[in-house]
């Protein structure tokens, strides 16, 4: 269940959704976090030491939706805090490193144990340093795309990939989170070729 | 995967045994390259993973068709620079409603067309969302569609959420449900799974014991029944029902004593900064409006006051909840210490009943007071017992901490949505036996070695493009043999001469003609370029003369001598050479 703040403010407009972000290490979660609640990006890396958590702010309409974001350090001494981010949590960004295919193995297991404690929460697939992977060779990107794509029909999860650097499809995510959250339809296009920022969400 | 599986069946020299590989291929469920995506439904239809089975296979061909374009898509992404042009979107920068549109035009003209254009560094700022992520940015109205239907109806976006969550729910279950049947089918059919090496995943899945035993509906309602709201715990993140000694030393009562005995306690001095919560014995604080009474003095040097303010000191000593004067008051280290205010043993009780709300609203406030509070951590520190042994009670109790191998465990059972994503596919010698054995009822397709192609013997998409004319495509420019050195009537050089590009014809292509006119027994093509050029009589002449000039000078050039030669087009190069060396 979303904790919903208890301000005195007419708490019908008000909605927190808890986003939790997951994933092998040094694939970019804190980053892409960082980047869509303050719009910077740090080219420097900054292990997390446990769960890092934002709030962001969105308007629409009358209704203040906060997306309170928990990103997961991504290293294993710091699993045993998975639930702190997995349980109610409305959507789990599953991340992988574009570049490093292992990332992207990881994901079953980090699906598994995730979804062991939050069966309700949307499930993401998402893609980090797309402007790494356009340098792959075609054959690697291929593969990746394919393997992603298998993965996120596996998982029945949207899946995105992204460059927090870049700015690219980073503000959509949310988007999407949005829309699934509440069944809204979502006034994008997807896009689903090999070597270009895949989004899958219909 | 697939590219292995593909250069397997090519290299092994039996063509039966490839094919026969192929043609299991072809009837592989996950294995496809392109367009696997497509027609899956990304919507929580929780039937999908039964029907996988049975969609796939009807998508036979497309493994064919998926090698191909595997091939030729590498040699133009990787081979021509050319086709690296930008691919993408146009991007209208500065207005966010129009920059989600062009990912329509990126993405109308990909998914029907060819997938094959490679997104270059240069073209990323093309899809980049640049404005879109800044910190003042929020979604617009036009971003969603539906969002009337939550305003002017009587649901709110919070109840929308929760019957989303009910939703999913439902969905979890019936998607549990589901790979649990899959798995024990699979399990099934597997003589000896568990002794088969090719079976990684083995589920120590308690429900199959219980299937097996049958259980109703009614003991399952009783299973139910016992792990309910008051026997599962789920409030593992709050301590609001945890014991106050646990995390304590297992002395620390007697540790209390003593440090109550030791006289006088420590007290931090009116010019020091409160470390907040530091020691809280020592320090008070004062929450409540209560006490502005007699820190009115304090309250009035402060220049920052606000009329709010005011108002509230003149209505004591009602209590007020508001924010804005405990932060300030917060901001005063000495206003902690003062004591004077603390006599009266019915306020002060009333105060600490105020206190422990304040204490809450207190610390979600810090959150959002800090100046640049965006980033927050929760860490464990200096305690290990928790990171050895973190005790979280989940909702099911499904989740074990296994702190040797750094993992939860449990919920394998959700490793089978994976088990086809992942798993090379074996095929045992059983399996293909069967693909034999099996009627060639729907595709029969042969493969023609000579012509390296695919023949459907069934004939029925033969006349599918009989109404489709071929394009044309203009020939590429080639030499004419040279004058006199075309003995050969029956070259059928003819359709070339007649190609547009042969119109703009140099000097030297048009002396050829004009010879080969004089020349050859093609009257009909002579006819045609006399037609197309009007070369006056004179002019042929001259061409004539020109051509018994250079027969006489390169008749000897070739041992063979030009009459009964085998002309190779590489002595043209030599001549070129020579030719240049000379000059």
């Amino acid at each position: 269940m979303p904790d919903i703040e208890d301000d005195n403010q007419d708490q019908n407009n008000q909605v927190a959704l808890k986003i939790g972000l997951i994933g092998d290490s040094q694939i970019g979660k804190t980053s892409l976090m960082v980047k869509y609640v303050e719009g910077s990006f740090d080219e420097d890396y900054i292990q997390t030491l446990g769960v890092n958590f934002m709030d962001k702010k969105i308007q629409i309409r009358n209704t203040t939706i906060t997306f309170s974001i928990w990103d997961l350090g991504g290293q294993k001494e710091f699993i045993n805090m998975l639930p702190l981010v997995s349980n109610d949590a409305v959507a789990i960004l599953f991340m992988f490193d574009l570049t490093r295919k292992s990332t992207l193995n990881s994901i079953k297991e980090w699906y598994r144990q995730a979804r062991g404690f939050n069966k309700t929460a949307i499930p993401f697939l998402v893609g980090t340093k797309y402007d790494q992977f356009i340098d792959l060779s075609f054959q690697d990107q291929l593969e990746i795309t394919q393997q992603a794509k298998k993965f996120g029909s596996a998982m029945k999860a949207p899946v995105v990939f992204c460059s927090t650097s870049h700015s690219i499809n980073v503000q959509k995510i949310f988007k999407i989170i949005l829309s699934k959250a509440f069944d809204l339809k979502l006034n994008l296009d997807e896009i689903t070729n090999v070597g270009e920022p895949i989004l899958i969400f219909k | 995967m697939k590219s292995r599986k593909v250069k397997a069946s090519t290299s092994v020299p039996n063509s039966y045994k490839a094919q026969l590989l192929t043609r299991f291929a072809d009837n592989d469920n996950d294995d496809e390259i392109f367009g696997d995506i497509e027609g899956i439904d990304f919507g929580h239809n929780p039937s999908q993973l039964n029907n996988n089975q049975n969609v796939l296979p009807s998508g036979i061909n497309r493994h064919d068709d998926g090698v191909e374009t595997l091939k030729m898509e590498q040699l133009v992404l990787e081979d021509s620079p050319i086709n690296k042009t930008t691919p993408s979107p146009s991007y209208h920068i500065g207005d966010k409603l129009d920059s989600l549109k062009p990912r329509s035009k990126s993405s109308t003209s990909s998914s029907g067309e060819v997938a094959h254009r490679r997104v270059m560094r240069e073209c990323l700022s093309e899809y980049s969302e640049d404005l879109d992520t800044d910190v003042t940015s929020e979604f617009t109205d036009n971003d969603f569609q539906g969002l009337d239907d939550i305003f002017q109806g009587e649901t709110s976006m919070k109840q929308r959420l929760n019957a989303k969550i009910s939703e999913q729910e439902k969905v979890a279950e019936r998607e549990q449900e589901e790979l649990r049947m899959l798995y024990s089918s699979r399990r099934e059919k597997i003589i000896d799974f568990d002794n088969d090496p090719n079976q990684t995943l083995k589920l120590k899945d308690f429900s199959m014991f219980q299937q097996d035993n049958k259980l109703t509906n009614e003991n399952l309602n009783l299973l139910d029944m016992i792990e309910s709201e008051n026997t599962v715990n789920y409030e593992y993140t709050r301590d609001d029902f945890a014991k106050f000694e646990d995390g304590f030393d297992v002395n620390f009562e007697q540790n209390i004593q003593r440090q109550i005995k030791q006289k006088p306690p420590i007290r931090a001095k009116q010019s020091m900064p409160v470390l907040r919560g530091n020691n809280g014995s020592a320090v008070k604080k004062f929450k409540s409006t209560m006490d502005f009474g007699t820190l009115r003095g304090i309250r009035e040097a402060d220049i920052d006051e606000e009329e709010e303010e005011e108002e509230v000191a003149a209505d004591l000593p009602e209590f007020h909840f508001n924010n804005n004067i405990i932060r300030k008051l917060d901001r005063i280290p000495s206003f902690y210490n003062n004591n004077t205010s603390n006599n009266n043993p019915a306020k002060a009780e009333l105060l600490n009943k105020y206190k422990e709300q304040h204490e809450h609203k207190h610390k979600s406030k810090i959150k959002h007071q800090n100046p640049k509070p965006k980033l927050g951590t929760v860490k464990y520190l200096n305690n290990n017992s928790i990171i050895t042994d973190p005790v979280y009670p989940t909702p099911k109790k499904t989740m074990k901490f296994n702190a040797a191998m750094n993992r939860w465990e449990g919920n394998e059972i959700d490793l089978v949505r994976f088990e086809t994503v992942t798993k090379p596919t074996l095929i045992t010698f059983r399996e293909l036996q069967q693909q034999k054995e099996q009627p060639k009822t729907k595709p029969n397709m042969v493969y023609d070695q000579e012509n390296l192609r695919w023949v459907n013997m069934n004939h029925d998409d033969e006349s599918v493009f009989h109404d489709i004319p071929d394009l044309v495509e203009a020939k590429p420019y080639r030499l004419n043999s040279p004058p006199g050195l075309t003995p050969y009537p029956q070259q059928p050089q003819e359709p070339q001469r007649i190609s547009p590009i042969n119109r703009g014809a140099s000097q030297f292509t048009q002396r050829t003609m004009s010879s080969l006119t004089s020349k050859s027994n093609l009257q009909q093509d002579a006819e045609q370029w006399r037609q197309e050029f009007q070369l006056s009589g004179k002019l042929i002449e001259k061409f004539q003369k020109e051509e018994v000039k250079i027969v006489k000078k390169i008749k000897r050039w070739f041992i063979n001598g030009i009459g009964d030669y085998q002309f190779n087009r590489d002595y043209y190069w030599e001549i070129r050479k020579m030719v240049m060396e000379n000059e």
